[in-house]
């Protein structure tokens, strides 16, 4: 039986690139501030609303196409036809959704910083988890963001025109995958720093940061408002490659799968993160049946729970077995080091 | 000048009077040690003056201004560093990274800055050579990129003195900076201070429970028991304090 390997690649590569942001975020907050930004799944939901919401918006707009539901499959149509005839239009959606998710993830980030921040570490993680899932049933409910419990199809991909559709998939994955490696050289840069200490500082002990003169909620403010950026931008590109936006595809689970991925990696470590979101991306993958099914394998269960035991299970072995993750956290790579090492 | 002032200074743990009605004030460029028993308030007077705590009631002021109240990295902005009895290093680091937290002004604790290395690397690396220096005078480079965690008991205790210099104080507590310390070397460490004193005009107040080393080099003492002053003045004068004895022969 030929499988068609194809599909396979794109989606690995496309979904690997997704959580290797939402998992160097997340490394941003937790692994070196220290903050368990629970609520990750929030901040990735945001991009992609502000993603399919803006986008369809406008291609609606420049359909000339008036008296037509948003939501109907009526309007899916008109929107693909009008990104198949404007290659450029859609390509500066897709730039400009990642712009405004950035800031609209970096504003919410800000908001729920704001009340989280006074609370400290299982509180915030706990607060967190609940704005995600209030954002969830608001989504849910309120339809003219992305259309309820139906959710908003026609969100072309940016790559659309190309004609085949397996060429646009495989291209837009390739355009993820550097788009979430440019945010991994990023986040190293940002970390291997005096930030990256300053957070590190707070994350090790809060009280004594803050006696050493750091002003503490603002930094933990900042790192929340990098953090949700990002997961922001993550959302869009999730958005734009499954060109359907659905409120229930932002459950918690998500949020677990990205805790696991910088838990497996390492800490504080983004070699490490990009270890731990490959793996766990194969995990994620191979327990979805739409993918299963492009490599002719159909189970009699639904085998998303598995996804859940096992993620589970794993955070379980992970701290019981090498709570410093795969590999283990490394001094940041700052001048100050070099200044040390150089003494010998 | 008057650097610090406490005034009716009080701090209970439900019932028990840690810091009781304290009041007195320290001169700059002085050299103050404080001693008392175990339990006596002299941990949580330092607690009280650097924000950890806020009092219950009384005054605090440093330089004029009132900073009781105020938040920890507020007194530091101040001028006012501190050391702890019990080491509180940053684990997940080296020894030399703690040492470049307490530093003022890096350009590069600026997320946006941090990003472009140009932009700060100049002055890491200056703040670096100069945590260095302090890290040779406390007997630490052969640590100096161990993990924090990774050193003995006495070494904590130095990384702890050493990081509380890189804050730049005008004012330095020192809670037991001696502790666990080889006894030559903690003299080393009492001379440099001195020094410090005597070239750059810093104030210190220095709780110490080894009373030999200590009173070789300050020149006022302030005796606690039971969250209260109970004799100020020059070493020999206190060690022939009757109620100075009765505190330490009663303990
Ligand atoms: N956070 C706290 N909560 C409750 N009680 C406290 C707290 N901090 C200190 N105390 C109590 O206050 C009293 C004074 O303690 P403190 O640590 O200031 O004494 P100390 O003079 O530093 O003693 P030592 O010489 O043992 O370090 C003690 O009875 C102590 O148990
Ligand atoms: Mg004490």
């Amino acid at each position: 039986m030929g499988v068609d390997i194809l599909p396979l690649v794109t989606s690995i590569v496309t979904f690997y690139g997704i959580y290797l942001i939402l998992a160097l975020s997340f490394n941003i907050e937790y692994g070196f501030a220290g903050q368990p930004n629970f609520g990750k799944v929030f901040f990735y939901s945001i991009g992609a609303y502000v993603a399919g919401n803006f986008t369809a918006n406008m291609l609606m707009r420049a359909s000339g196409v008036t008296g037509v539901d948003f939501c109907s499959d009526l309007a899916a149509e008109v929107r693909f036809k009008v990104a198949m005839s404007k290659p450029w239009l859609i390509i500066a959606l897709f730039l400009l959704s990642l712009l405004i998710a950035a800031a609209v993830g970096g504003v919410f980030g800000y908001l729920t910083s704001y009340p989280a921040l006074r609370l400290s570490g299982d509180f915030l993680a706990i607060v967190l988890l609940a704005f995600g899932e209030i954002g969830r049933v608001f989504a849910r409910n309120y339809t003219p963001l992305v259309c309820g419990v139906y959710g908003l199809s026609g969100v072309p991909n940016p790559l659309v025109w190309i004609g085949d559709p397996r060429m646009a998939r495989l291209a837009y994955s390739a355009i993820v995958l550097a788009i979430a490696f440019g945010m991994y050289l990023l986040t190293e840069r940002l970390v291997n720093s005096p930030y990256g200490r300053l957070l590190k500082s707070i994350r090790d002990d809060e009280l004594v940061s803050s006696v050493m003169g750091k002003v503490t909620p603002r930094v933990k403010g900042s790192a929340l408002i990098i953090g949700s950026s990002m997961a922001a931008v993550a959302g869009v590109l999730y958005a734009f490659y499954v060109q359907t936006v659905v409120a229930d595809d932002f459950i918690p689970i998500v949020t677990f799968v990205v805790v696991t991925m910088v838990m497996l990696g390492g800490v504080a470590n983004n070699k490490g993160t990009l270890l731990g979101a490959m793996v766990m991306t194969l995990m994620d993958r191979l327990t979805r049946a739409s993918f299963l099914r492009i490599l002719g394998i159909s189970v009699g269960f639904d085998i998303s729970y598995v996804r859940y035991i096992v993620t589970g299970l794993l955070i379980i072995l992970i701290l019981m077995v090498k709570p410093e993750g795969l590999i283990s956290e490394k001094p940041l790579k700052t001048p100050a080091i070099e200044e040390a090492e150089k003494l010998s | 000048m008057e650097i610090l002032k406490l005034e009716g200074v009080r701090k209970y743990f439900g019932g028990v009077r840690a810091v009781d009605g304290v009041s007195f004030s320290v001169e700059e460029g002085a050299l103050l040690g404080i001693i008392g028993p175990n339990g006596s308030g002299k941990t949580t007077l330092f607690n009280v003056i650097s924000g950890v705590y806020k009092p219950d009631s009384g005054k605090i002021y440093f330089m004029g201004e009132r900073i009781d109240g105020l938040e920890p990295h507020e007194v530091f902005k101040k001028g006012i560093v501190r050391s702890f009895q019990n080491p509180r290093l940053f684990l997940g680091m080296t020894v030399i990274e703690n040492l470049m937290i307490p530093p003022r002004g890096q350009i590069g604790e600026n997320p946006v800055k941090a990003l472009f290395r140009g932009l700060w690397a100049r002055q890491e690396r200056s703040l670096a050579k100069k945590a260095l220096e302090i890290i040779r005078a406390h007997q630490l480079t052969q640590v100096r990129l161990n993990w924090s965690g990774e050193v003995s008991g006495g070494q904590m205790k130095l990384i702890e003195i050493s990081r509380a210099l890189m804050g730049e104080p005008k004012l330095l507590l020192l809670d037991e900076p001696t502790a666990g310390v080889a006894p030559k070397l903690a003299r080393e460490i009492f001379e440099r201070i001195v020094k410090l004193r005597d070239e750059l005009g810093l104030t210190f107040m220095i709780i110490e429970h080894r009373l030999d080393v200590l009173f070789d080099y300050v020149e006022r003492v302030l005796v606690m028991h039971q969250g209260k002053i109970i004799c100020d003045g020059p070493p020999d004068y206190v060690v022939k304090d009757e109620r100075v004895v009765d505190a330490y022969l009663g303990e």
